[in-house]
């Protein structure tokens, strides 16, 4: 066998080699059954939402009243002004971010509660029937994700970034510039430049407070979404978890007592009890799939 | 002089094409010194207009947004007094029931304990959360940020 058919069969296994192994993967994910949620999973999950419930407490953004900003204004530094409300404007807009991603992750615990929620009604239903109790399940649909869009704050282009070359004015000064006018007509306009630079700092000055103060009002808009988004985990997200995990575990109780006492028998005033509260945690439980986070 | 009307046409014939060709008139040599002259006239008196104008320019542009982000902030505390007064109301609602539910399991009136248990799961009509956001959405338009649940 000379090298070049060698090199073949070894690129023909190698693609083989791959095939199989992707062939063999996707075998595995379709067999893949949900792993069982236990209450001790749905705990860790609160855990989590408490996390980063404490987490949006410590997200910063911009501050008007900076001492450096400040002390720029003062000096109208209209550079370092510019600089500090960029910075300003990326901290919101990092830390807004960071609040739609703490709610996404909050909203995912109370579906993965759902989730848990489907599996022991689904346990639960079959012992209801045998009591005469019926049952039908409902399927969880996923919670939305929240997402937030913010206009960009831009300066508009100002006298130095759209100078008009045709002007009567340019043009003296370009025949000034190249030698061909008088010094007289020069040195004026050396004046008039620096007239311009001057009147062109001050229209900055303006600019450059209007995005202050868009940077501003978009500041007070996402630390209103944030405090917004901790009053919905804790009076939305934090009480359907719980509420969630109340049930797993009444249910999960339940079946146990139900589950060793013979099938059908109901005369015992105990066993009626336990029917009857596992039928009104069903219900909740069904009320429950079919909310989405937050609702 | 022929030959200087000659240079003359010359010239004017070029001014001209160039003029069509740019779309603007050229300046012609001897106004060099007064468009000099007018143009910082002109810079001057901007200059001074705006410099007069700025300190009270730069506290209408403050002052305008202070009341964009005092609405801003108003429109917030109205969203989340009303998901406050919302939450405890389905709490207090709901511990009352149970309290009574628990009550008449004990006493074996299982019946009407479902009955209010029914009308418990019934009573649950707390605005959803995209109506919350569609009114965090109208109070903040002014500030250029949007929520949305996709």
């Amino acid at each position: 066998m000379d090298s070049s058919t060698v090199f073949i069969v070894v690129v023909v296994l190698l693609v083989l080699y791959f095939l199989m192994r992707g062939g063999s993967s996707t075998v595995a994910i379709v067999a893949a059954k949900p792993a069982p949620i236990s209450l001790f999973d749905l705990h860790a999950r609160r855990g989590a939402m408490t996390t980063a419930l404490s987490e949006l407490s410590s997200l910063q953004f911009f501050d008007a009243e900076d001492a450096a900003l400040v002390e720029a204004w003062e000096k109208k530094q209209t550079g370092q002004i510019e600089e500090l409300l960029r910075a300003g404007d990326t901290l919101n807009r990092e830390s807004w971010r960071m609040a739609g991603v703490s709610y996404n992750h909050a909203a995912a615990a109370v579906d993965f509660g759902r989730k848990g929620l489907e599996q022991i009604l689904g346990k639960a239903e079959p012992l209801l029937v045998q009591y005469g109790v019926d049952y039908r399940t409902y399927k969880v649909t996923p919670s939305e994700v929240l997402t937030g869009d913010a206009k960009i704050v831009q300066l508009q282009l100002h006298w130095g970034q759209k100078l008009n070359y045709t002007t009567p004015a340019a043009q003296a000064a370009g025949r000034a510039a190249a030698g061909s006018g008088s010094w007289q007509v020069a040195l004026v306009m050396g004046i008039a430049a620096m007239a311009m630079a001057a009147i062109n700092d001050s229209k900055l000055l303006r600019q450059l407070k209007e995005m202050e103060g868009e940077i501003e009002a978009m500041a007070e808009a996402m630390q209103g979404d944030v405090r917004e988004i901790c009053v919905v985990i804790q009076t939305r997200l934090l009480p359907q978890f719980d509420w969630i995990v109340r049930l797993f575990g009444q249910i999960e109780q339940s079946l146990q007592t139900l589950g060793s006492v013979e099938a059908g028998a109901t005369d015992d005033a105990l066993t009626h009890e336990q029917v009857v509260r596992l039928g009104m945690a069903v219900a909740e439980g069904k009320m429950l799939l079919t909310t989405k986070a937050g609702n | 002089m022929n030959e200087q009307t000659e240079v003359s046409q010359l010239l004017e014939a070029a001014r001209r094409r160039g003029q069509e060709a740019t779309g603007y008139a050229t300046l012609p040599m001897g106004l060099d010194k007064f468009t000099a002259y007018v143009g910082l006239i002109g810079s001057a008196l901007e200059l001074g207009k705006l410099i007069q104008t700025e300190e009270r320019d730069l506290k209408v542009i403050d002052t305008h947004y202070e009341v964009e982000v005092a609405r801003i902030s108003a429109a917030f505390r109205e969203v989340e007094a009303a998901m406050i007064a919302d939450f405890q109301r389905d709490e207090s609602l709901k511990a009352q029931t149970f309290e009574a539910i628990n009550l008449l399991i004990a006493a074996g009136q299982y019946e009407i304990a479902s009955e209010f248990h029914k009308r418990l799961l019934d009573s649950f009509q707390r605005p959803s959360l995209e109506a919350i956001i569609d009114l965090r959405n109208a109070g903040t338009a002014g500030s250029g940020t949007r929520l949305s649940l996709r």
